[in-house]
């Protein structure tokens, strides 16, 4: 105690640091990636290319939201990018049918929320682990899709969402726009309401929740259903960016969300991270993934590439926050 | 000192170790000598080097300053395998056996003995397993999966293997802390047999009673330093209590025959317990708790009070019964209900209950949580509303900590049992129930949680006592249920007894 007052400059950027690791080691990350990018090409750091990475990010961002709270409370969902293409294919068959927006949009919602419930459902209440729940909903939600389509593309999309998914409100992008309200509408729920709070609890220590009278199975259920939620509309942001709705279009996304959560340094195992943690990870994965576009590399060597990257930023994530666990 | 050992070596000697941690001295000079074949107490308050000096010796600490011989040899351990290659071994409170690996298994962990293509030889494994346990006077089927033994015979098998990786000197951090009074005994009775065979036992225990029945001679630590050791026949508990503690804080010792009042009160059932039945762990209970009454559930490991504790509360199911609180069902299975109709539960085990990582506020506004940011927009939270009721909370319980913000983890671990405590009457519940109060807490937190209890008590709340301590049950109570085998015994009410009298029943 008495020595806190002639720390050294390191000394006290140490305890500045410290309790922020979680959120300054991916920042720092994503500051090297862009300066990176932004020596070794010459596009990189342009009006277009900013513009293309926060589209990209933005549809991803929607779509990891939900995902940011299933982590957080130490679970795993599978199936949300599936889920994603089903509720566009939806949305694009009734679209077809010539049934207007306002009856689509609240049977997609309707559709997003119930595969949520169903996922909340047995993960909380059946105690199935979620990792086999939303395995089995990955598939489920596959074969729907894929058979109510025949395994053929629609091409009908609504003009809302193609809208949302292509245009610009005056220079920003509507999928920008939708990001921000979701992900502040989560951050909101998370940092500054109860519910929120039972999140954190509950997923960093769901016994002393239980014991401490948080009813933790309607939690982690409200989540999946939140998850649901963001996938379906995300999906649907989705499809209507594409244009057209394939049974497997944004199933893809899968490693994407999950990889820029945990990125982002939202623990796997619950309780720490959280949307501020998600947005600088999926700005990271996006920018690695166009970036790497830019550099010249053989299409065919991208995906390997953004593979080990990945592995060894989630490693020296790990090192760092552990280095800063044993001293403290 | 120990008059036996004047001529010979000892097995450990330690000279003017200091140890410390950040600044803080920890150890400050600390001389520790313990003779071959002598059992050795250990005790003094949480903070009081006990765990330091022992982690010293089994070399988990290597930077210390002072000296060590072990049998006369200048001895300095870079790691615990150094230790145990001197015959030094520590048990610690958390087990290290594994559970679902049989009692030969776990025994022969790690060198299994085997033929010349690696492949392990069972049979002569088992048999080993058995001479060398029945060698130690512990007879099992060493074929059995240890999680089907109770804990204490996992404990002395755990024992066995550090003996059989060649210990001679056997630290044990709080062996009996988890076990109930017939299960200490077995274990006093192997702790003998093992004297008896020339291992010298430290034995670090914050139960005095404990280290009193099996120590030959106690060394007393206190803030770093070593008050005295004295051969045990030449003390009193209560001496040694006062001596580890510095000065003597009223109501902390209860000799084995005291005589206690109890004394409950006449007022209205508040809680009601039904015929309440659940197989293989309690059958048939019923009582009626009162307005103002603290309510002992004692019984030794097993007993069942402790899971008719978590069936009210909702953590656990039963068979048949009810639970009725001021006349009305209390839901079953559903602890968010069950706090909601006023019961507030205050769990045994710290590390299930609190949140370390979390700020101190966090932890104790989360049980009522929507009350605490209540009335208006229950649902949106308010932290200045947070910190202050935890301010309050910290004054009320005299939590020691930086404040509201501090991380919980920060805490000792009497404070965080306060806070354990103080989280559940941030809005005062109708019936609280406490899981083993005072576990695991130094003696100066015990009487202060004692004291709160009482208070409590006093301003109107019904409380229910659940412990195998019959210690915390004859501080508390004013009326007593007897557990044995899941069935309630006997029931002392409004007559004189004692801690004998009480452990005599079961």
């Amino acid at each position: 105690m008495a020595q806190e007052k002639n720390l050294t400059f390191f000394q006290a950027l140490g305890m500045w640091w410290k309790p922020r690791t979680r959120i300054l080691a991916p920042f720092f990350t994503l500051v090297i990636l862009v300066v990176f990018f932004g020596v070794v090409t010459d596009t990189f750091l342009t009006v277009r290319n900013i513009e293309n990475i926060l589209e990209q990010a933005s549809l991803l961002a929607i779509l990891a939201t939900g995902v940011t709270m299933v982590l957080l409370l130490g679970e795993i969902d599978l199936s949300f990018a599936n889920v994603a293409t089903l509720v566009g294919m939806v949305m694009s068959l009734l679209a077809d049918k010539e049934i207007g927006v306002v009856w689509v949009l609240p049977a997609c919602i309707l559709a997003a929320l119930a595969v949520g419930f169903i996922n909340g459902y047995v993960a909380a209440y059946l105690k199935v682990p979620s990792f086999m729940t939303t395995l089995a909903m990955f598939q489920i939600a596959y074969g729907v899709a894929h058979y109510a389509s025949r395994a053929t593309p629609i091409f009908t999309v609504p003009k809302l969402f193609s809208m949302l998914g292509n245009k610009n409100l005056g220079p920003v992008p509507w999928v920008l726009i939708v990001a921000i309200v979701v992900m502040g509408g989560a951050h909101f729920v998370l940092r500054h309401t109860r519910f929120g709070r039972y999140v954190y609890m509950t997923g960093g220590n769901r016994e002393a929740a239980r014991v401490s009278g948080v009813n933790t199975r309607l939690v982690m259920a409200m989540v999946f259903v939140i998850g649901g939620f963001t996938a379906g509309f995300g999906g649907m942001i989705g499809i209507g960016r594409l244009g057209v709705a394939y049974d497997n279009s944004l199933n893809g996304k899968l490693i994407d969300g999950i990889a820029a959560v945990v990125l982002g340094g939202t623990s796997l195992s619950g309780g720490e991270g959280g949307i501020l943690n998600t947005v600088i990870g999926v700005l990271l994965w996006t920018i690695l993934g166009i970036g790497l576009d830019l550099m010249n590399i053989s299409i065919y060597l991208k995906d390997l590439v953004r593979g080990v990257i990945l592995l060894v930023a989630l490693i020296f994530n790990i090192l760092v926050q552990r280095s800063v666990k044993v001293e403290g | 000192m120990p008059e036996t050992g004047e001529s010979k070596v000892p097995a450990i000697k330690m000279v003017e170790i200091t140890k410390t941690f950040g600044g803080v001295k920890a150890l400050d000079r600390v001389s520790f000598d313990v003779y071959e074949g002598e059992i050795r107490g250990l005790v003094g308050e949480n903070g009081a080097g006990k765990s330091t000096l022992m982690k010293v010796l089994s070399g988990v600490h290597t930077d210390y300053s002072g000296e060590m011989q072990i049998r006369g040899k200048k001895v300095r351990f870079g790691a615990t395998s150094d230790a145990l290659a001197h015959g030094i071994g520590m048990i610690y409170q958390e087990l290290s056996v594994i559970d679902c690996l049989t009692v030969a298994e776990n025994v022969f962990l790690g060198k299994q003995p085997v033929n010349a293509m690696g492949v392990v030889k069972w049979r002569e494994m088992q048999q080993l397993a058995e001479e060398h346990l029945k060698d130690l006077g512990i007879d099992v089927n060493v074929n059995l999966p240890l999680n089907l033994l109770p804990f204490s015979i996992r404990q002395m098998i755990e024992i066995a293997k550090v003996i059989f990786s060649g210990a001679r000197i056997i630290i044990m951090d709080e062996p009996t802390s988890s076990l109930s009074h017939v299960e200490t005994d077995q274990l006093f009775q192997f702790v003998t047999t093992l004297k008896g065979r020339g291992h010298t036992i430290v034995f670090i225990s914050h139960l005095i009673e404990d280290v009193m029945t099996i120590s030959d001679t106690i060394t007393i630590l206190k803030d770093g330093q070593v008050v005295d050791t004295v051969e045990n026949r030449a003390i009193g508990k209560h001496d040694v209590i006062s001596r580890m503690v510095g000065v003597t804080k009223g109501h902390l010792v209860r000799e084995a025959d005291e005589v206690v009042r109890l004394r409950s009160p006449d007022t209205d059932g508040v809680l009601e317990v039904k015929g309440l039945t659940k197989e293989r762990d309690y059958e048939d209970v019923s009582f009626v708790l009162r307005r103002g009454e603290i309510l002992g559930l004692y019984g030794p490991l097993g007993a069942g009070q402790e899971d008719l504790g978590k069936s009210i509360f909702g953590l656990k199911g039963y068979d048949s019964g009810s639970v009725l609180i001021e006349g009305r069902p209390v839901p079953k299975e559903r602890p968010s209900k069950v706090k909601n109709a006023g019961i507030a539960y205050i769990a045994a085990d710290r590390k299930s209950s609190l949140f370390h990582q979390f700020e101190l506020f966090k932890n104790v506004t989360l049980p009522y949580l929507a009350q605490v940011i209540g009335p208006d927009l229950r649902w949106i939270l308010k932290e200045k509303r947070e910190k202050a009721i935890t301010t309050r909370q910290i004054k009320n319980f005299f939590i020691k900590t930086s404040g509201p913000s501090a991380l919980l983890g920060s805490l000792s671990g009497g404070n965080q049992q306060k806070v354990a405590l103080a989280k559940w009457l941030t809005v005062p519940p109708k019936v609280l129930i406490f899981q083993e109060p005072t576990r695991g807490v130094d003696v100066g937190a015990k009487a202060e949680i004692v004291q709160i209890i009482r208070k409590l008590k006093d301003e109107g709340l019904s409380c229910i006592v659940i412990s195998m301590e019959p210690e915390t049950i004859l501080d508390l109570a004013d009326r007593v249920l007897i557990f044995n085998r899941g069935r309630v015994v006997r029931e002392i009410k409004n007559t004189e007894t004692s801690k004998l009298k009480i452990l005599e029943i079961t």
